[in-house]
């Protein structure tokens, strides 16, 4: 059965179903969108059953000819990296769509436009073919412009544009890297895994070949993760963005950039990579401690958690620009858990912003014992991303540091800093937030409801799950990585 | 008689267009009998096209001579000419404004479409030439078909005199060819070029330069592109749409044959490097001028018609590349363009239709309003933008590779992909107004009606938009 297909098109026949729909019956249409979301996650879970994670190759693979006369293939496949990547979409879809039963605007415009957008994400995660990709990557970014604009805080419009010409900038450059690896490629083809195997040819085109074409596709990922200097999309648009999108723009779309670099950028160009592998670190590091520091400065609950993830993007890529398997394994791991737990920390700003209107964090105090259930998964999330041990974040960030420390000594140390930012700032919030005398303000505020409580006590759970037992998550992607790693350093 | 095949078409448009004149002198009410002729008088004109084949089998192509060919290419433009057309009367016939001289109207048109014909047919500059005047001249006429404000007349008077300069530039340019070499034929002079000395062979060139321009003025070409806004501006709509396609399309078709024909000897032959350097700066300066200037406008079919010089600069890039692959990625480019511009405009005219507008605050809260409608105009500009997976992404990439397979050419491909993320901006600048701007005038546009010709346009717009775009199959089998 073409598991992997299915899984990509059950949101986009829930998509159409919706279309078709009177835009009166939004209690319809919520149902249909959860039911295919649903099951698009239920479908992933059994993909997760089946899925053999000794085995680094490429599994459930789906391949037939779509355009024969450029060479393009539907091409499918999951291996170690796209597997957790995939079920973390799946995941996190069906808990944002949950969190977006509060939306009462234009209902049916918002189910179809968010469907559509978990096509284009959950296709990027399994595209084997460049052609394919970079539609899948395309698509993702028509929804997410309407979702931000419509839907989104008072500078929608300008962050919607901003995103969307922003990432447009970058996957242009890839298309073109795309079509350069086609002509270098001998006999051309634009399946990622004959071109890994062709990657000599592209070596003898000469270095300046392979330096362009890796920056072709590090400016569209870069973007995307986001890497500083072209971060400054970011705080914008997920801040203008409702919540649940907040949670999908964190949470799964900055990792198709961590997913690109691993999956283009690393094996396909070792002699480039190596080139740069420099400038990554620094960048990294960059990321990590400019973060930190920005999000230091915010005074907004929303955008204090999307600087952070500016600055845990940059532990990924720590882990990343390690080159062996402890990083990679971390950094991947890295991606899931900062996804987990940001895609929370968004949904809990959304439950205490939608109370009181506001996320100044001067504005609240002494909610702990007003709001205790709010307090504790909130402290728990806050927790979890400054990278307390026993939760998941310590243990992907443990990892990328542990990884990065062999090659990168000066640098990993420095970016050890940013674990001790990233603390204060949120300790500073809870301390702000819960802590201290009641404002009287918000003496009548009330605890979380059941629908706040069904989006985020299963990611609260699983920071937990994974940071007890991390052996769950690590084993799934540890033999790709491992294989990995030998794909990158063996030239 | 077996030549005579190769005319059945134009033939046949030929007499559409007198009988439709003779109908409008004779009965100028019989206004069903001349929407019949000329549906009858083009679509019989597609049918046509396949006569030489009934005749003689498959094997027959390419069929060239010294003065015309009829080879894939020029298939493929005839479809696409003859189509636009059709597209073309259907519009027509929901605008009102062109009902008192209905029969001029559709012979003018016709007429305008056989000259397109000819023109891509067209292997001899003395040819071309004659074509582009058909076009020209009743192109010249439509534009100028409703002269109810001055600024009409003016937009219709810009395109007449440079149109006129245009033609005179490019038979100036031809008799500089005919000097250099003795003859008029587009292999021929790359040939006689090749062996003649020094002093002829640049005279040669330059003739070839003139007459390149001459058809870029059609094309809409940087920096020979003045005449478009205030000519679209000005003509009627269905009109503008017209010649948004189908005379830029043919003008294109003839110069991917003309370079093809003349670059593909190799650069011995002709000063074709530089030709093609220039071309190249041609096809950058199209691209950024049409963007540009697009971002600032306000008025629907203006923001169209810059971004028509914009799209004819993308073609440029297959042009220039003087390729097989370069000459079918501008064909599919062609194919893409037809779909999402005709059907853009057929959005536009429904918006104008509506509203009696065409200011860009036309469209807003359209999507609260019409939300079907919303999401087919935003398929057609986010697919002239090149946003997969619809048919205009499939004619960029094309284009876009056949650039990079070039390899010198791959800075105009980076100018490319960078002017489509400026294009982006002022696409979306109408998507903003339908799907983020609420409707402040609160004059709510009547409730969508039933069926209608236009309605019907779009439709099958919107369904080659996408369906092309997901499976483009046929149409690269069509176009190689």
């Amino acid at each position: 059965m073409p598991l992997l297909s299915l899984i990509i098109f059950l949101p986009l026949a829930g998509a159409l179903i919706i279309l078709m729909m009177d835009k009166e019956k939004t209690k319809a249409i919520q149902k249909v969108g959860l039911i295919f979301s649903g099951l698009a996650l239920l479908a992933s879970l059994v993909l997760l059953i089946d899925f053999d994670p000794s085995n680094s190759a490429m599994q459930f693979v789906e391949e037939f000819s779509w355009i024969p006369a450029l060479n393009v293939k539907y091409l499918l496949g999951a291996d170690g990296l796209s597997m957790p990547l995939m079920i973390l979409t799946t995941l996190l879809s069906f808990i944002s769509l949950i969190a977006s039963l509060g939306i009462d605007k234009r209902v049916k415009e918002y189910w179809f436009w968010f469907l559509i957008l978990e096509v284009g994400m959950l296709g990027v995660f399994v595209a084997l073919d460049f052609f394919l990709f970079y539609v899948f990557w395309e698509i993702t970014l028509v929804p997410m412009y309407f979702l931000i604009g419509i839907w989104g805080g008072p500078q929608k419009e300008y962050a919607a544009t901003k995103f969307f010409l922003y990432t447009l900038f970058g996957s242009v450059f890839m298309l073109l890297s795309i079509i350069a690896l086609y002509f270098a490629s001998e006999p051309h083809t634009l399946n990622m895994l004959e071109l890994m195997a062709q990657r000599d040819a592209f070596f003898a085109k000469g270095m300046t070949f392979q330096m362009l074409v890796f920056l072709g596709f590090y400016v569209a990922f870069a973007i995307k993760i986001p890497m500083f200097p072209f971060h400054t999309w970011l705080p914008l648009a997920h801040v203008e963005a409702p919540t649940a999108v907040s949670v999908i723009l964190a949470g799964v779309l900055l990792k198709m950039g961590g997913y690109g670099i691993l999956r283009v950028n690393l094996p396909m160009f070792p002699q480039a990579t190596e080139a740069f592998l420099p400038f990554l670190i620094v960048l990294a590091f960059i990321n990590i401690f400019y973060g930190s520091l920005c999000a230091m400065a915010q005074k907004d609950m929303k955008r204090m958690v999307a600087y952070s993830s500016i600055n845990h993007m940059g532990y990924a890529m720590l882990g990343i620009a390690s080159m062996n398997a402890i990083g990679f394994n971390g950094a991947v791991f890295q991606m899931i858990n900062h996804g987990i737990i940001t895609g929370s920390l968004f949904l809990l700003v959304g439950v205490i912003y939608d109370r009181t209107h506001t996320r100044d964090i001067d504005a609240f105090g002494g909610l702990g014992a007003k709001v205790p259930l709010y307090a504790g998964v909130m402290t728990l999330a806050c927790m979890a991303s400054l990278g307390l041990p026993g939760l998941a974040g310590f243990v992907s960030e443990f990892l990328c540091f542990l990884g990065a420390f062999g090659p990168w000594k000066l640098w990993t140390m420095l970016s050890v800093s940013g674990i001790l930012i990233t603390a204060a700032f949120f300790l500073r919030m809870i301390q702000k937030v819960f802590l201290g005398p009641l404002n009287e303000k918000w003496s009548g505020l009330t605890d979380m409801n059941a629908r706040e409580l069904v989006t985020t006590i299963p990611l609260a759970a699983l920071t937990v799950a994974l940071g007890v037992y991390p052996k769950w998550g690590l084993d799934l992607m540890n033999q790709t990585m491992t294989s990995l790693a030998q794909l990158v350093t063996k030239q | 008689m077996q030549i005579l095949a190769y005319f059945f078409p134009e033939i046949w448009l030929a007499t559409g267009a007198l009988a439709l004149l003779t109908i409008d002198f004779m009965k100028p009410k019989a206004r069903r009998t001349m929407t019949a002729a000329a549906y009858l008088a083009v679509a019989g004109a597609l049918i046509c096209i396949f006569c030489p084949w009934w005749e003689q089998g498959m094997g027959i192509l390419p069929f060239v001579f010294d003065d015309f060919s009829l080879d894939g290419l020029t298939l493929g433009f005839t479809l696409l000419i003859l189509t636009g057309t059709l597209v073309t009367i259907a519009l027509a016939q929901e605008d009102e404004t062109l009902k008192p001289n209905w029969g001029s109207f559709l012979g003018l048109l016709v007429l305008a479409s056989l000259g397109c014909v000819l023109l891509v047919k067209a292997r001899d500059f003395v040819y071309a030439f004659l074509a582009i005047e058909l076009i020209s001249i009743s192109s010249f006429i439509l534009v100028a078909f409703e002269r109810r404000e001055l600024a009409m007349i003016e937009g219709a008077l810009k395109y007449f005199l440079v149109g006129a300069f245009s033609s005179a530039i490019a038979l100036y340019g031809i008799s500089l060819c005919y000097a250099a070499t003795g003859t008029t034929g587009f292999g021929a002079i790359a040939q006689a070029a090749a062996q003649a000395g020094d002093a002829r062979h640049w005279l040669a060139t330059t003739g070839l330069l003139l007459v390149l321009v001459s058809f870029g003025f059609k094309a809409s070409i940087a920096p020979f592109h003045f005449w478009v806004p205030d000519a679209y501006q000005a003509a009627p709509t269905p009109f503008t749409a017209y010649l948004s396609v189908v005379p830029k399309l043919a003008a294109l078709g003839v110069l991917v044959a003309l370079t093809s024909a003349t670059f593909g000897l190799g650069q011995a032959a002709i000063h074709a490097a530089g030709l093609t350097k220039i071309l190249a700066v041609l096809a950058v300066l199209t691209m950024t001028v049409g963007n540009v200037s697009a971002i600032h406008q306000n008025d629907l079919k203006r923001l169209l018609a810059y971004s028509s010089i914009a799209q004819a600069g993308y073609m440029m890039i297959g042009i220039l590349a003087a390729t097989k692959l370069g000459g079918s990625a501008v064909l599919l480019y062609g194919f893409a363009y037809l779909l999402m511009n005709l059907g853009a405009f057929a959005c536009v005219f429904w918006v104008a239709k509506q509203t009696d507008s065409y200011d860009i605050t036309a469209c807003d809260g359209l999507a609260v309003t019409h939300l079907p409608f919303a999401l087919t105009f935003t398929a057609f500009l986010l697919s002239l933008a090149g946003i997969p997976p619809l048919v205009g992404f499939l004619g960029k990439y094309l284009v876009f590779a056949s650039a990079l397979d070039v390899g010198w050419a791959w800075p105009v491909a980076v100018a490319g992909v960078l002017n489509s993320v400026i294009s982006v901006y002022y696409y979306l600048r109408i998507a903003y107004r339908m799907f983020f701007v609420e409707n402040r005038t609160g004059a709510a546009i009547a409730a969508p009606q039933g069926f209608s010709v236009l309605v019907l346009v779009i439709v099958l717009m919107l369904i080659g938009t996408i369906s092309l775009g997901i499976y483009p199959k046929p149409l690269l089998a069509l176009v190689q």
